[in-house]
């Protein structure tokens, strides 16, 4: 942590990422051929932290990258594998800290190749990171993040669940755990394709925190198709903007936040019918299961 | 209450700087084009020889091959930090590898607690062939992911 935000300062930060490309051509034999530098200026008026690096190169790329940072230092001993070094998203490489490059200076990466065949090569990097702004009169960093445990001990060890899913909030004593069930869809698989509507009516005298949607799909031995359902309540409020495949997308997934349902709310479930393969019989069946919390009303 | 902190989420230590060691057959002798392992067999103490300007303190390991080798680590002190050499998805290969022996892009494995290494250590690497035929040590990618820990001068001007 440098000196400046130390001292008690704030910062803001504004996202802004380097691009880095270079491609050698298809027809050229990677034996041999001399290594690349590719150098990129900071540039703007505000000093620039460095977070984070992506990598998209082919699979089994044979080449190697070495990235000098503004400050003279190479991050690496000497150049390392490009294919495993990062990959993108949530697998680029991240940096234990963020690395402060000044205006000005400079970022260059070396690119070795390396392999045998005469395969050419493309590669694409990103350098992540943000402009940083100081400003007066702030609380300074923030460093609980190391003290907390690696892993709490809960109930659930599933360390990416959802809070509640360990009896944590957000929630009131006397919640209970509650799940409807739809009416069962039974729909054939012949004639012209349907679509329809179920509905669910929740009990007076409590409200429903629902929480997560199950959906229970089965097939008779000769019936295809998937079923693409919207759901929405009575209120007007609808949970997606179209129909989709909610039994391979969101079944069972965790909602981020609880949807807040009144009593005696009426929850319906459109569906339609689809990809019904020629030749198919039978009937296909559906039913939607709604997991939740429910709530006492308050007298 | 947060039930989830990332890995690698350390005190603020004045003169660390992140630093990646890679070992492969351009830096490592041992790990050369010609060298061969007969199922079976073990090549022992391949050494992966640190930097000596600052201590380095380790804090993931990933390794990547296309072959079925097994791995066995050895810290500067000379412990063992795997039981016996067991194959590379039970020791080093990192997550969201794109096949059992081929770590695109991965994740590495964390080490922890970390692992401090002195100044120009060394560690010592067992490679042993776990495959019914011969195989060549050449495709054998070794990352060493962590922080260098600087002092003295460099600390004090950071």
């Amino acid at each position: 942590m440098d000196s400046e935000l130390q001292r008690g300062n704030d910062a803001v930060y504004i996202p802004k990422g380097y691009v880095f490309q270079y491609s050698w051509p298809y027809s050229t034999l990677m034996t041999g051929v001399q290594p690349q530098v590719i150098s990129k200026q900071i540039t703007g008026d505000a000093p620039w932290a460095l977070r984070a690096v992506q990598v998209q190169a082919g699979l089994g790329a044979t080449t190697q990258v070495q990235i000098q940072l503004p400050d003279g230092r190479f991050l690496e001993n000497v150049p390392e594998d490009l294919a495993s070094m990062a990959c993108f998203g949530s697998w680029r490489r991240t940096f234990t800290r963020e690395i402060l490059c000044p205006v000005g200076s400079k970022i260059s990466v070396t690119l070795v190749p390396w392999g045998a065949g005469a395969n050419g090569l493309s590669v694409a990097m990103v350098f992540n990171g943000a402009y940083r702004y100081m400003r007066n009169g702030g609380r300074g960093p923030d460093d609980s993040a190391p003290r907390l445990p690696r892993y709490p001990i809960g109930e659930n060890q599933n360390i990416l669940a959802p809070r509640w899913m360990s009896g944590h909030g957000p929630g009131e004593p006397g919640d209970r755990l509650y799940t409807y069930a739809s009416p069962l869809i039974t729909q054939a698989c012949s004639g012209v394709l349907p679509f329809g509507t179920i509905s669910t009516t929740l009990r007076w005298g409590e409200t429903f925190h629902l929480r997560r949607l199950l959906f229970a799909v089965a097939a008779d031995a000769l019936a295809t198709g998937t079923f693409l359902v919207r759901v929405r309540a009575d209120s007007g409020y609808a949970l997606m903007d179209d129909y989709f495949d909610v039994a391979h997308l969101i079944n069972g997934v965790p909602m981020a936040c609880d949807w807040d349902l009144e009593p005696g709310c009426q929850i319906f479930f459109d569906y339609q019918l689809v990809d019904v393969a020629p030749g198919s019989s039978g009937n296909m069946y559906m039913q939607a299961y709604m997991e939740g919390a429910t709530r006492r009303l308050k007298k | 209450m947060k039930t989830y902190r990332p890995q690698f989420v350390r005190p603020m230590v004045t003169g660390e700087e992140d630093f990646v060691y890679s070992f492969s057959q351009f830096n490592v002798p041992a790990l050369a084009g010609n060298i061969t392992l007969q199922p079976g067999q073990t090549l022992n103490d391949v050494v992966l020889q640190l930097q000596a300007d600052a201590p380095f303190i380790l804090r993931g390991v990933l390794i990547t091959t296309y072959h079925p080798f097994g791995f066995q680590l050895r810290t500067s002190e000379g412990k063992l930090m795997d039981d016996v050499a067991l194959d590379l998805h039970l020791t080093y290969q990192g997550s969201n590898a794109l096949s059992p022996y081929y770590s695109m892009g991965s994740t590495p494995v964390v080490v922890e607690p970390e692992l401090p290494c002195q100044s120009g250590g060394l560690l010592l690497l067992d490679v042993t062939n776990l495959y019914t035929v011969a195989l060549q040590v050449a495709s054998i990618n070794i990352l060493l992911m962590g922080v260098k820990r600087f002092g003295g001068d460099y600390a004090r001007a950071r």
